[in-house]
């Protein structure tokens, strides 16, 4: 072979191994860098087949909901007199309660007993420096020696990175620690012809109505998160060898001698072994179908309409009247939103400056609100928002389902389907409707779907609300 | 040449492999057997806000039992049969439970260390301490001399078992004699803490505080702190901070009905 190809294919042999080596270097070393490489992004990035969640309708349990009688919604609140300031308060303080302590390490232990690894000041973070105003204004809460409002009594367990979240990412964050339900996952959900809900998703909350032009729409939601982080573990128990020996034989004695012995013996007999002619065994079962069927319901749920008045967490006008005041806006993205506005040490605040108030805008929601100018259009609104914003396990949340005709034409039909995720277990016969309602639960292996179909068609402008009660598992 | 094209054709089919597992896996090049502190140190290099927060941690016990942590080289004196306390991320704490049942007079030394932390709402972090249970089989297992390792994780929420909790029993899940229990647990959810019990006492060393993995510091909850609701609707506004020494600037909060929606 001729010098110039025996080079070649040392060269061709030398580039293969490069483009072998680099990428698994590549996967390899990644861990050694201060990158996270499991991207930490929320459900609804995978497609899911809109066949893979059918409901139909026979096979679930129904309940007649009969509205109360009728109760005007309750009147716009009259006008309060202008509060005067309050002086901001820490957290009270229970009686007999202790503070937590520092118990004192012995070493140095960064950020607690010796300097922390930090940035220098010149270094650029997009957040203003303490002390400096960056056009932020007199009256900024950001910047200056003034403390926010605290939340807890205790300075020592505060948290000191204060709501810290990689940028760019979806709320809530971190996904795990969060119970959501409500909106449509994937945006799938579609009705069929034959009432068939599919593309129905473990945590979506959606209402399909029809419409008087023969058309069927879904309207999804706003997703509410609960803080309620559950835990588990994986054990292993091993059993170290702590002694190990070996034993054998030293040797065999035998006083006695076996002499040469021989027999010959011709056979007289012989076993003919017989052939199996069939072989009969009994197929086990390796696999079985169960299939277990939802339990009837029985009984016939009379909705209260607002049981002694509504729930604490429902004071909006949103909530009870279906009216949007701007200027519930803020507390409304805190319930719709409930746990995400709690990330920061920073209250939901509305600061005046003589310029008419508003709420700061994030990327970073759970749930999209958009007004429409509707110009002939059906269009059903439904918001859902929960008691709590936080939650241990046992504890019990309610859920508030709001829904309104905001279109211009009247809709039928109009079915509420919510599926719960597995975290929530519905608890019996607490579920109510200001409108007369068929409800109905399909049992699934894990999860459960709650459907009202409402009986009389929404008039423009009409709406209704539904609540039930679900205890974190 | 048909041998590089094997080790070619090999490699191309690992790759995928290995993307997917790491897509699943946060802690590939860790096992449960690394020393103690290993993995949590090794989260600290990831960055995040992890170094000098106070992750609270609820250790419970069988009843009857007392766990104390380690404090300036001892333990504390305590009749509890739980500690709450805050712990730091990636060092390591030693705890000594007694008062076993059948089991007078002996003594565990368990250490936990925590290797992730939480992201509570503000003012929540200790009501949701992350919770460890040691279980009486647990403790035996660690009296006869067996080595117990226990990796407790965050449950997914959208694979999560629709069974009810019944705190403080934890859910456990046993693996093979070959199988990482980190591993499992990364797979499972995303793991938090490790807990490793044996029968190991302390020994002359005990002085230069090795068994107490130089005592870390922690905070300590003596009592569980009270649930403070934060209070509902919008906060109060804030003073604004001195204008350069001028009167502050105190502007009246105007009610709904008066504020200008266009």
């Amino acid at each position: 072979m001729s010098q110039p190809n025996i080079i070649a294919r040392h060269t061709a042999r030398r580039g293969l191994l490069v483009l072998v080596a680099l990428p698994l270097l590549t996967f390899c070393s990644c861990k050694g860098l201060q990158v996270p490489f499991r991207p930490i992004v929320p459900g609804g990035d995978a497609k899911v087949s809109t066949e893979a969640n059918p409901t139909t309708p026979t096979a679930l349990k129904k309940v007649k909901v009969e509205p109360a009688t009728a109760e005007p919604l309750p009147a716009a609140q009259s006008v309060q007199p202008i509060p005067q300031r309050v002086q901001i308060t820490p957290a009270p303080v229970v009686q007999g309660y202790q503070p937590p302590r520092l118990v004192p390490g012995i070493g140095h232990y960064p950020g607690v007993n010796a300097p922390a690894m930090t940035l220098p000041n010149s270094a650029y973070t997009g957040q203003p420096v303490q002390g400096q105003h960056p056009g932020h204004g007199a009256s900024c809460p950001c910047c200056g020696p003034r403390a926010a409002f605290r939340f807890t009594p205790d300075p020592l367990t505060e948290d000191p990175y204060g709501g810290w979240m990689p940028d760019g990412l979806k709320q809530p964050w971190p996904s795990d620690e969060y119970i959501c339900d409500g909106g449509d996952l994937n945006e799938d959900v579609r009705v069929k012809a034959n009432w068939d809900v599919v593309g129905l998703d473990p945590e979506d909350t959606v209402a399909h109505f029809d419409t008087l032009d023969g058309k069927t729409e879904v309207a999804a939601s706003n997703k509410t998160c609960i803080y309620a982080p559950r835990f588990a573990a994986v054990r292993k128990v091993m059993n170290p060898i702590t002694y190990e020996g070996h034993e054998r034989m030293a040797g065999v004695e035998k006083p006695t001698k076996l002499n040469l012995h021989q027999e010959l013996g011709t056979p007289s007999t012989a076993i003919q072994p017989e052939q199996v002619v069939a072989d009969l065994h009994i197929d086990p079962a390796v696999v079985f179908r169960d299939q277990t069927k939802g339990i009837g319901l029985d009984g016939v749920q009379n909705a209260v309409l607002a049981r002694g008045g509504f729930m604490i967490h429902e004071n909006l006008k949103y909530i009870q009247q279906g009216i949007f005041d701007a200027s519930e806006k803020a507390v409304l993205a805190e319930r719709t939103q409930a746990a995400v506005t709690w990330q920061g040490n920073q209250a939901v605040q509305v600061i005046i400056d003589g310029q008419m108030a508003h709420e700061a805008k994030a990327t970073a929601k759970p749930e999209t609100m958009f007004t429409y100018e509707l110009q002939g259009k059906a269009r059903l609104r439904i918001c859902k928002i929960a008691s709590t914003c936080d939650a241990q396990v046992g504890e019990f949340v309610e859920f508030t389902l709001r829904f309104d005709n905001i279109g211009d034409q009247k809709i039928g039909n109009v079915t509420v389907i919510d599926h719960l995720t597995p975290r929530l277990e519905y608890v019996a016969e607490s579920q109510s409707s200001t409108l007369g309602a068929e409800f109905k639960i399909q049992e699934n292996p894990e999860t459960l779907v709650l459907r009202w179909e409402i009986t009389d068609p929404l008039e423009v402008g009409q709406g209704g609300l539904i609540r039930f009660r679900c205890r974190v598992r | 040449m048909r041998s590089y094209l094997a080790l070619v054709t090999i490699a191309a089919l690992l790759l995928p492999l290995s993307a997917a597992h790491a897509q699943q896996a946060w802690h590939l090049q860790d096992t449960a057997d690394m020393p103690p502190g290993w993995v949590g140190q090794k989260q600290l290099e990831r960055g995040g806000p992890r170094p000098g927060y106070f992750q609270p941690v609820k250790v419970s016990g069988p009843k009857g039992s007392t766990i104390a942590l380690a404090e300036q080289g001892g333990f504390a004196l305590t009749d509890k049969n739980f500690a709450l306390a805050g712990m730091l991320i990636g060092q390591v704490y030693r705890l000594k439970v007694t008062g076993i049942e059948f089991h007078e007079g002996e003594e565990v030394y368990p250490s936990i260390e925590v290797i992730d932390r939480l992201y509570p709402p503000p003012g929540q972090a200790a009501r949701f301490p992350i919770p460890i249970e040691l279980t009486t089989e647990e403790l035996e297992f660690a009296l006869q001399g067996k080595y117990v390792t226990r990796v407790i994780y965050i449950e997914e929420p959208t694979t999560a078992l629709p069974r009810r909790d019944e705190p403080p029993r934890q859910r456990y899940m046993e693996v093979a004699a070959g199988e990482d229990p980190l591993h499992a647990a990364d797979r499972l959810g995303r793991p938090v803490a490790i807990l490793r019990m044996g029968s190991r006492l302390p020994s002359p060393e005990y002085v230069d505080g090795k068994f107490m993995y130089l005592n870390p510091p922690y905070v300590k909850y003596e009592v569980a702190p009270p649930n403070v609701k934060r209070r509902d609707g919008i906060e109060e506004p804030l003073e604004g901070p001195p204008n350069q020494g001028k009167k502050s600037f105190l502007i009246p909060r105007l009610p709904a009905n008066q504020m200008h929606v266009p």
